[in-house]
């Protein structure tokens, strides 16, 4: 047992994970289901015609591993490694890969970072217009300043934008990202909806 | 007033639109502002002059200077001759008394010269002095713009988005449009923003070009240039910055290449009555005429410097205008010139004794290149004696100019910078109502710098920014003080260039701010939320001091997720943390905790918190809740020095943290976990992994709040379970949750400190009363150890001390200690204590005066009040509640 298990979001089966734009979501009428120990918003109202122009869609349920030094990178199915500089990379894996990607690490300095970080992803052929509206980080990947929240990560995966934030400024982001996308039409989407990314 | 239908008017007359203005009905077309249908109706008084309240009619309609402001739709000071028509607009003239047409504050023209001059608020009303706030309000409703609803609130919403683009284009006239498509076809993505309602930019003043402009904009789109306007540059700022508003969008442009390309703005004559109504500039003649086929007067005189005043001629010829003095400055320059009219109307115009009738006048001084952006992006400018204005020069890097900005505008005449006979009351600023007269009185005050007066007068410093005034006024100074125009120098080019509203630029109104993941368990159980830092904490959730009753005599819960929470792990974290810190944790055990305080290099308490030992190489660092990312800048700074084998990782966000505090606490925390939470497996200073209510977790028992306690570090996404849960296994128990109010009254029964709440900048661990906190036996020195071995060399000046209140008065935090009459020292921390029945605090005295059972005098209400001295813990001094 390591002295930092304590930093894992892992639970006996009594407790469920929640996001930090949890409660934003609620407030959107989102459907939950629990998967992998988190709650996670499956679908929410009136998300099909959201996801037309841009849908903001949390993924903070996501495995998200810091590893020092950066290289070797690992690969795999799902597995998304965002390298931030020589010393330091993020990977962001669905839960149940979490284990066999954390053996590829081998025995770098390897730190569960789920629980500090949010995720969020905007999707939709409005995405890049809101990103604009979020933040001046442009060439991605990139960190830098989203909103003015301070060392956020963005990053495409797919069709999809993520932003990987400190997780304590998940409730701001989520009223901040789903205004701007209101005003292109757009708004909250549940995981379900997307098609490709975090299943 | 309309003409005839004609080929190339901008509006659509089988789609009418309709607006009113003070409630009357305007009829006008889609294609016409509002300034133009207003025009049309037979409206000519637009606005009231700053000052002397002087009827201003339509003078470029191109929207660089004031005279056409209006409140529209309860937005004030809009430039009504590029504001689209729009069906249904409100549209109110703004400040006057009475109506437009007679303003009762007019009488300030006629009688308020002598009272009025410049600097005059600085000189009429200053006697008698009380007598001043009368003054002042009568000042400030008298003068001014338009009114701002102070109950008003944002209505329209403001979107801001980050372009990067190859190339920007400002200004969209001809020159502007052909560089974009240049560029365009050099692969580069490219936009162009224009201030008028369409580009095309003075090509749209005359019907031939306006078919180049149409050509044009045809080959941008079909390039790929993205064209926008209207779209005003707010400002064009280092590395391609530039701001450009839109409507309520604020596009935040970073450009490989800036290329401006703003042309010219058309300057006013300088003689007497050239701000009568009637008195207008060519472009917005031509305009009128042109786009939308407007006839602007019956009899028309021209006095021009350059060929736009003759093609003004040429288009009010043509639409039936009698045009019947053409005066052009380059083949001499009359002596005297002197508007007169009647009720504020051009009625004649007298060219060296001989007076022609007229209801319109076109001026054209030497057109201006329209540098300021240039300038504002560092451009040098520099005067052209030649041509009589100011051009830029020398452009920074990835700034470039090309049309008429560039200074290529014909040989104009240089018109005399005041042509009148009388001389002394020629309006140069328009906006501001500063006259020749003005300028003058400015300069035999002494104001002789350009930058001076402009302070003393407020020349340049209306709404146009100086577009129609600064050249002229400059040129005034310079003949004024017989020295050229480039001695004079010009006033600073500022952004914004163009006026923007405050809500554009302010942005978004939204505050970024960190909750914990208990937040929205707080507001449910109503919780009043107060910003601390950057972070939303709970006050409290009921009377405070019952709260902090509660902890002591049931069990309270507090979340203190907001601490910073530093992982330093590597085979040197030992030494390191030994290095970084006064007191020592190389020798601490695994598994227990350390208080610890940072010094800077100064010797100067910088946060503090406690380190806990996880494994040989783990450590667990927590700061205050304001110091996290200080402390961790501070780890890493101090690594890039030492190269030490060590890592830190931030992990604030990543773990809640819950203290569990009150004498009942230990029977709670054994509701949720089979873990030893007693005197045995959890001793008072220990750090053990725990599992609490299913969720493995880090416990400490520390006790800030001074009673039986356990911190709970655990995963923030699961801290919603456990908070529940801590609530439901202790209902029995009375548990309850307790804000930081309460706590601060628990810590300061113990005498605890909060770093920057009861230190300063200043404080020290010797006169903080924390000596023992310094190891100066330790093999490396620590960051400040000098410092605070000087200090106590030096000997001790203050000593942070406990005090009560003997009255029961209760000091304000930040009141002043008084020895002799004279302040020394302060309260720092202050609280009525429910629990001791006492007013209790912290405060910096003296360090003679830091005994126990001594007094001091506080302020309190302009009167002495004693305190009395108390060293140590006023509550549980040996600490057995803490122990238990």
């Amino acid at each position: 047992m390591s002295a930092l298990d304590f930093l894992s979001v892992t639970t006996d089966g009594g407790a469920v994970a929640r996001s930090s734009m949890d409660r934003r979501q609620r407030e959107a009428g989102a459907t939950f289901e629990e998967r992998d120990g988190w709650l996670v918003p499956t679908s929410i109202p009136g998300e099909s015609e959201a996801i037309r122009a841009v849908g903001v869609v949390d993924l903070s349920h996501l495995t998200v591993l810091e590893v020092r030094p950066s290289s070797p990178a690992v690969s795999g199915d799902d597995v998304v490694w965002y390298r931030i500089s020589d010393r330091r990379s993020l990977v962001l894996c669905p839960r149940s890969h979490a284990a066999s990607v954390r053996a590829d690490l081998g025995e770098r300095f390897v730190l569960d970072v789920s629980g500090a970080l949010g995720v969020l992803a905007l999707v939709g052929p409005e995405r890049h217009t809101v990103l604009r509206r979020l933040t001046h980080l442009h060439h991605l990947p990139a960190s830098g300043e989203v909103s003015h929240i301070m060392n956020a990560h963005v990053l495409e995966v797919g069709e999809m934008i993520w932003i990987v934030f400190p997780q304590e400024f998940g409730h701001f982001l989520w009223q901040v990202a789903v205004n701007r996308a209101s005003s292109l039409e757009g708004g909250p989407v549940g995981v379900d909806a997307v098609a490709k990314g975090a299943k | 007033m309309r003409l005839e239908a004609r080929e190339g008017e901008r509006i659509d007359r089988a789609r009418p639109v309709s607006f009113t203005f003070h409630g009357k009905r305007i009829e006008g077309f889609e294609g016409d502002t509002l300034g133009s249908a207003l025009f049309a109706s037979g409206q000519r008084v637009f606005s009231r002059s700053f000052k002397y309240h002087r009827p201003r009619g339509l003078q470029c309609c191109s929207g660089h200077c004031a005279n056409c402001q209006m409140t529209v739709d309860g937005t004030p000071n809009v430039r009504v001759c590029t504001t689209p028509i729009r069906e249904g607009a409100v549209v109110k003239g703004q400040n006057y008394v009475g109506s437009l047409e007679r303003d009762l504050m007019q009488v300030t023209d006629k009688l308020g010269g002598p009272f009025t001059p410049p600097g005059f608020y600085y000189k009429t009303f200053i006697r008698p002095r009380k007598l001043w706030p009368l003054y002042e309000k009568f000042l400030r409703g008298a003068a001014g713009l338009g009114v701002l609803d102070p109950d008003g609130s944002r209505t329209d919403a403001i979107e801001v988005e980050n372009r990067h683009v190859g190339v920007l284009v400002i200004g969209g006239g001809q020159a502007g449009l052909e560089a974009a498509i240049s560029a365009a076809a050099d692969g580069k993505s490219v936009v162009v923003v224009d201030e008028g309602h369409d580009v095309g930019g003075g090509l749209l003043a005359d019907r031939e070009g306006q078919v180049t402009a149409a050509a044009l904009r045809r080959r941008a789109l079909d390039a790929g240039v993205e064209l926008l306007s209207p779209a005003i540059a707010i400002g064009v700022f280092e590395y391609g910055f530039v701001p450009v508003a839109v409507g309520n969008h604020l596009h935040k442009f970073r450009a490989d290449h800036v290329v401006v390309a703003s042309g010219i703005v058309e300057q006013p004559l300088v003689f007497p009555g050239n701000d009568l109504v009637g008195v207008m500039l060519p472009d917005a003649v031509r305009r009128l005429v042109n786009q939308w086929s407007i006839k602007p007067g019956d009899r028309a005189a021209v006095i021009t410097a350059d060929d736009r005043g003759l093609a003004a001629a040429e288009d009010l010829r043509a639409a039936g205008v009698v045009v019947p003095l053409v005066v052009d400055l380059r083949d001499g320059q009359p002596p005297n010139i002197e508007a007169t009219g009647r009720k504020g109307h051009i009625r004649d115009i007298s060219v060296n004794g001989s007076v022609t009738k007229c209801d319109l006048l076109v001026m054209s001084g030497s057109p201006q290149p329209n540098y300021k952006l240039l300038a504002q992006a560092g451009a040098r400018v520099e005067f052209d004696t030649g041509r009589g204005v100011f051009v830029p020069r020398e452009l920074p890097a990835n700034v470039s100019a090309v049309g008429a900005v560039t200074g290529d505008v014909g040989e104009p005449a240089v018109p005399t910078p005041a042509l009148g006979h009388r001389g002394d009351k020629c309006f140069i600023c328009f906006c501001e109502d500063q006259t020749t007269k003005d300028l003058s009185y400015s300069i035999g005050e002494g104001f002789d710098s350009i930058e001076l007066s402009k302070r003393y007068t407020t020349v340049t410093m209306g709404p146009c920014q100086g577009r129609l005034c600064s050249t002229n006024a400059i040129r005034y100074f310079a003949k004024a003080k017989g020295v050229d125009e480039n001695t004079i120098g010009t006033t600073t080019a500022r952004p914004p260039y163009t006026p923007v509203s405050m809500g554009l630029v302010a942005g978004y109104p939204e505050e970024p701010g960190k909750r914990t993941s208990l937040h929205h368990r707080h507001k449910d159980l109503g919780g009043k939320m107060m910003w601390t830092g950057a972070w939303r904490r709970p006050h409290s959730y009921g009377p405070a001091g019952d709260e902090a009753q509660h902890v002591h005599h049931h069990v309270g819960l507090i979340d203190v997720s907001t601490l910073g929470k530093i992982l330093v792990t590597g085979p040197d974290a030992g030494a390191f943390l030994d290095r970084v810190y006064p007191n020592r944790f190389s020798d601490l055990k695994v598994g227990r905790v350390r208080y610890g305080v940072l010094t800077g290099d100064a010797g100067r308490i910088m946060d503090d918190g406690t380190v806990a030992r996880l494994d040989d190489q783990t450590f667990y660092v927590t700061t205050s809740s304001t110091g996290a990312d200080g402390v961790y800048q501070w780890f890493t700074w101090w690594n890039a020095v030492w190269f030490m084998d060590v890592q830190f990782a931030n992990l604030t966000g990543a773990l809640a943290a819950i203290n569990v505090a009150g004498p009942k606490s230990r029977e709670l925390m054994q509701r949720i976990s089979d873990d030893d939470f007693s005197n045995e497996g959890l001793a008072y200073l220990d750090a053990h992994d725990v599992t609490v209510a299913g969720v493995k977790a880090l416990a400490l028992r520390i006790g800030f709040v001074g009673e039986l306690g356990y911190e709970l570090h655990l995963p923030s996404p699961l801290a919603e379970h456990v908070w529940d849960t801590l609530l439901e296994q202790g209902g029995d128990l009375n548990a309850a949750p307790f804000g930081l109010e309460p706590q601060r009254i628990l810590r300061l029964e113990k005498g605890h400190v909060i770093v920057s709440q009861d230190t300063d900048s200043e404080s020290n661990l010797h006169e903080a009363a924390m000596p023992w906190l310094v190891k100066n036996d330790k093999e490396f020195e620590f960051v400040g150890k000098w410092a605070t071995q000087q200090i106590a060399d030096r000997g001790l000046r203050w000593m942070l001390v406990g005090f009560e209140s003997p009255s029961g008065a209760i000091p304000v935090e930040g009141g002043q200690v008084v020895v002799d009459g004279r302040s020394s020292g302060r309260i720092t921390s202050v609280r009525h204590s429910q629990e001791l029945d006492k007013v209790i605090g912290l405060a910096i005295v003296p360090h003679e005066l830091a005994v126990d059972g001594g007094g001091f005098d506080v302020r309190i209400n302009g009167q002495n009040v004693q305190m009395k001295v108390h060293l140590g813990a006023f509550f549980d001094p040996a600490g057995e509640r803490l122990k238990a």
